[in-house]
């Protein structure tokens, strides 16, 4: 009785764990010197999800793994490159579907992450997301994308009564 | 027209590939701001040949605070044998920047700061050249504006100091009390060609123009400063700057100014 009873302990565990950010690629723009790189890093690092941070310092991209028990806010990593004097210009998050998703967006830690464009497919496991928010890419591609995208919430990240935060994304 | 210039500039990017320009500059302070929550520590040692044939020195601890993205306050103490023999405490100022503008591009980017300086001194005054880092107690407010185009970074700067009276020294009738301060400043990052680690030591060149002309008709002079930098470990910064004038009248305690500085950075201090 007691092995039955840890079993469904463990697929109900199982069963239970939770879709995920596992791994993201955060390119920073304005970064001129090893020394401005280092700063950064530093600055992520102070966030409690952060796992690991490899950096490519001749791309400005930092290879970031997450921890798979802490909640991830991709808004937080954008605040800290902005602390360290910087601007995102890229951000391709890995999310992990531990269910097939086929819908036009989903919730992450109470965050709608809505797609720009629809995947035209079921989406399942390691995803790699892109996030096409103010701030996580350059001013003059969000003007742009401000134009093509008609969803009122692209130009304010939220919902009208700003109770939501909605991120735009697109598969990468 | 204009989209060939566009393309033009384009395939320079690409032949240039990523932006290896370098912006932390030796004499002037770049419109960039160090990063929040940031603790620099400075040993600023000035070698001055005088007009007496000695050599004078000033020592100047600095500590620079980056209290936001946005705030960074610099706090430095002054003691030199520029003005007697012995080596006599002279004083401390404080420097303060805001960068309010900053439009950032993966190849490029524009950033414009204020800054303003007050300083305490006890030397006495009898030259008309002001300087507030070390020689006349006063202040002085401006703008400094950085463009990273590429391979280079072009800084210039622009500000009015006001001298006051020194704290046991009064200005002396006929000296200047106003004067108008510009610089231009140039960088670029000679190694590593590729990086690959944070460990890799670079070596930065630069060559700035430091001009001051005073608002009471004392005259004017302009600096050339090359300098040299090497940065260890992403952390630590050795700068060597000669600097000397070009052209111009404004009476100083010597046109040849050589600097040697130690920069030591701390991230996420406080």
């Amino acid at each position: 009785m007691k092995k039955i009873t840890l079993f469904f302990a463990l697929f109900t565990m199982f069963a239970q764990a939770k879709a995920q950010f596992i791994k993201a690629e955060l390119e920073v723009s304005g970064l001129t010197c090893s020394m401005c790189s280092l700063s950064t890093q530093k600055s992520l690092n102070t966030l409690d999800f952060i796992g690991q941070i490899k950096p490519d310092l001749n791309k400005n991209i930092f290879y970031i793994t997450f921890k798979a028990d802490k909640a991830v806010s991709l808004d937080a990593l954008k605040q800290k490159v902005k602390a360290a004097g910087f601007s995102v210009s890229k951000l391709i998050a890995i999310y992990d579907f531990k269910t097939t998703q086929d819908n036009a967006s989903f919730q992450y830690n109470g965050d709608t992450y809505q797609f720009t464009v629809l995947p035209g497919k079921p989406l399942s496991g390691e995803t790699r997301l892109q996030v096409l928010d103010k701030d996580f890419v350059p001013t003059s591609t969000f003007k742009k994308l401000g134009a093509q995208i008609k969803d009122a919430s692209y130009a304010t990240g939220g919902t009208n009564d700003k109770k939501q935060r909605v991120y735009h994304i697109s598969l990468s | 027209m204009k989209a060939g210039w566009k393309h033009l500039l384009c395939l320079a990017a690409m032949l240039w590939g990523k932006a290896y320009a370098q912006e932390l500059y030796v004499n002037t302070e770049p419109a960039s701001n160090m990063a929040a929550k940031a603790i620099g520590i400075r040993l600023n040692n000035e070698f001055e040949p005088l007009q007496d044939n000695r050599t004078g020195y000033r020592l100047s601890p600095e500590v620079m605070f980056g209290f936001s993205k946005n705030l960074m306050v610099h706090v430095n103490l002054y003691a030199s044998s520029i003005y007697q023999p012995s080596f006599n405490f002279e004083g401390a100022s404080v420097y303060a920047k805001y960068r309010f503008l900053a439009l950032d591009q993966p190849q490029s980017h524009f950033r414009v700061a204020g800054f303003g300086r007050a300083s305490l001194i006890n030397d006495p005054v009898t030259f008309n050249t002001i300087n507030l880092q070390g020689d006349n107690s006063g202040y002085l407010g401006g703008l400094v504006v950085t463009q990273l185009l590429h391979k280079l970074a072009l800084s210039a700067t622009s500000d009015v100091s006001h001298s006051l009276d020194n704290i046991s020294n009064p200005i002396a009738p006929g000296i200047g009390r106003n004067q108008l301060d510009y610089t231009f400043s140039a960088g670029y990052l000679l190694l590593p060609k590729t990086y690959t680690d944070y460990k890799q030591t670079n070596l930065n060149l630069y060559m700035e123009l430091l001009g001051k002309s005073s608002l009471d008709g004392k005259g004017s002079l302009m600096d050339i400063a090359p300098a040299i930098q090497f940065i260890f470990n992403s952390t630590t910064r050795l700068d060597l700057s000669y600097e000397t004038q070009l052209s111009g009248n404004l009476s100083r305690p010597s046109n040849t100014i050589y600097l040697i500085r130690l920069e030591h950075n701390l991230f996420n201090a406080f």
